[in-house]
């Protein structure tokens, strides 16, 4: 009973802290919890507070700028859980996702914050930037063999470098979910262009990419 | 009396240079009869451009929709300029804007350079790609920390290069455009231009963490606006649009603009309108906060990409702020770039039956046409607002 109470206390006070990006009291709470819990059972309370803030952000309580910061508190507290946890490469939820901007595009913040929620939903990702070449994210998927490959492009100028990076990867045969977003995209040019999946915003990425990758690896 | 005699003299002299006088300068009622007399004309016969977008702006039916093609660095393939070209040299701007002006037609010429140019007098080092749009060189930020944000310097226009270059387009175009249509300047909102030197995502966090720092920042980058937008006004446009950008789900909270952006457009507004120039808004983002906007800015037109918050069809639009702005855009960039002109056709369609009736909807793309998109559909644009309706 006395253990319940203390979960559910808890829970409530790392939710807090996490909407209110109170990265301090974060981690002394996280310090706490670790006296009575294993790092595992931590990090999984403070997903579902991220998972919390992303529900909010989906249905616009939260404002991007709230979401970006609730995503570096918990980016933050997760390095510190992980260094605690058994490295999870050889499970089979371990993911490892090439990100970047197509050449010529200069605009990050979506990637950014995708990039950032990717890490917090513990997949493993390899940032490449902004300004991409194609051969760059080739090199990349082989030399790290990652299962999706998330592009993304803000200008209608740049877009059609997508198509040609799609293209590419298919042609090498890599077993690959490519998963693109951006503001000049809708769905219809994401399958036009032979994506697996196309991230609306930041409030889909997470969906649309596990969908991506149970459509290519079944 | 010598209060009249300035009126007129106002009004009188652009009219004897073939030029719009700006509209708030006229009576209200003398517009309402104006348009009421346009509305019944134009049951019976084709309106000229002007008496189209007044018909529309007093909310009266006109003859048809009035269109904006928003073609405007896509415009510079009608002359074989490139990106650079078209962002740096005024005379080949206008020779493009007014190519694509004369051939493509349209009411509404919204002659702009890209996003950057105010940023880039500040200081912002930039770069201009051949085939895409000129941009901030994001490696290199003019304010790398909060810190930077209070010791931005004020500029001074005279030494503003594309600020300059944009007010000497606006003077050519606004002269040669004439009775034919009406011109609109642009301005980018002071939380934009902040963006482009310090970039969205650090000034996303700095907005909630170093609200001071940025708000000085936007308090020094709003003095040049406002000099800016009094040199663009005085070049003879009837209209200002400004692009408040972060005003959206897109942006900050609806809270937090009204604290950090709100205040400054209103001056900025507040000034367009002084001096007797339409307000414009434009809005690219997701659920823009189109009251926000109005209660700031008091806008007459309202440009919109995406259905503002609170509305989820173009009905509810209507109903909600139908009556309050005239309605501009929301064609979808991404069909004018890829579609057939069927679909262009049946798309106009939809958004003329839910827009258009009683006046108030201006038939545009939700942005910017795309630059490097074939321009046919901006002709299939034009046509449909005349097909359409």
């Amino acid at each position: 009973m006395e253990k319940l109470a203390f979960h559910t206390q808890m829970q409530r006070r790392i939710r807090s802290a996490v909407c209110c990006h109170d990265a301090e009291t974060l981690r002394a709470l996280l310090d706490e919890c670790l006296v009575e819990k294993s790092p595992g059972e931590v990090s999984g309370i403070l997903l579902d507070a991220l998972e919390e803030q992303r529900l909010n952000f989906m249905s616009s309580a939260r404002s991007l700028p709230e979401f970006i910061l609730t995503i570096d508190t918990v980016n933050a507290a997760l390095e510190q859980m992980r260094s605690l946890e058994e490295p999870r490469k050889n499970s089979d939820a371990f993911v490892r996702i090439v990100i970047g901007v197509v050449r010529g595009d200069p605009h990050d913040l979506g990637k950014n914050i995708i990039a950032g929620l990717y890490r917090a939903y513990g997949f493993e990702v390899i940032d490449l930037g902004r300004d991409v070449h194609q051969e760059a994210f080739s090199a990349a998927l082989t030399t790290y063999d990652a299962k999706v490959l998330a592009l993304s492009a803000m200008m209608s100028t740049t877009m059609p470098a997508m198509k040609e990076i799609i293209r590419e990867v298919r042609i090498t045969g890599s077993k690959v979910a490519v998963v693109i977003g951006g503001a000049p995209l809708d769905a219809e040019i994401a399958r036009a262009y032979g994506a697996d999946g196309y991230a609306q915003s930041a409030r889909h990425a997470i969906e649309e990419t596990r969908s991506a990758i149970s459509r290519v690896f079944p | 009396m010598s209060q009249d005699k300035g009126i007129f003299r106002k009004l009188g002299k652009p009219l004897l240079q073939g030029m719009i006088p700006p509209p708030g300068l006229f009576p209200e009622k003398f517009l309402d009869a104006l348009s009421g007399l346009c509305s019944l004309r134009g049951k019976v016969s084709r309106l000229t451009n002007v008496e189209r977008l007044i018909t529309t702006l007093r909310h009266r039916e006109p003859d048809r929709v009035p269109c904006c093609p928003l073609v405007i660095s896509g415009s510079r393939r009608l002359i074989g300029a490139s990106f650079p070209d078209f962002a740096l040299k005024p005379e080949t701007t206008t020779r493009a804007l007014m190519a694509a002006f004369d051939l493509i037609g349209g009411e509404v010429v919204i002659p702009m350079l890209d996003l950057s140019v105010e940023a880039s007098d500040f200081g912002q080092t930039m770069i201009y790609p051949e085939n895409s749009t000129p941009h901030p060189d994001y490696d290199h930020p003019l304010i790398t920390d909060h810190t930077g944000y209070q010791k931005l310097k004020r500029i001074n226009l005279r030494d503003a290069r594309r600020m300059h270059s944009l007010v000497e387009v606006l003077r050519i175009v606004t002269r040669q455009v004439g009775m034919k249509g009406v011109v609109s300047g642009f301005c980018f909102g002071p939380l934009g231009v902040l963006c482009m030197m310090r970039g969205a995502e650090h000034l996303f966090r700095e907005c909630i963490l170093y609200p001071t720092e940025v708000m000085a920042a936007l308090e020094t980058i709003t003095g040049v606006l406002a000099e800016f937008i009094e040199a663009q006004c005085e070049t003879g446009v009837a209209a200002i649009t400004l692009d408040t950008l972060f005003a959206s789900h897109n942006g900050l909270s609806k809270p937090l603009w009204e604290q950090m952006e709100g205040p400054f457009v209103r001056e900025l507004s507040s000034l367009i309108r002084s001096k007797g120039c339409i307000v414009g808004v434009h809005n690219c983002g997701h659920g823009s906060y189109f009251d926000s906007q109005i209660r700031f800015m008091e806008p007459q037109i309202m440009s919109f990409a995406e259905l503002p918050e609170g509305c989820n069809t173009l009905g509810e639009l209507k109903k909600r702020y139908g009556d309050q702005v005239v309605l501009m855009g929301n064609m979808n960039t991404s069909l004018l770039a890829h579609a057939g002109p069927c679909e262009v056709i049946q798309d106009a369609k939809r958004l003329i039956e839910a827009l258009a009736d009683g006046g108030g909807f201006v038939l545009a793309p939700g942005c910017e046409y795309p630059p490097n998109a074939p321009l046919e559909n901006a002709f299939v644009l034009a046509q449909a607002a005349k097909l359409c309706t």
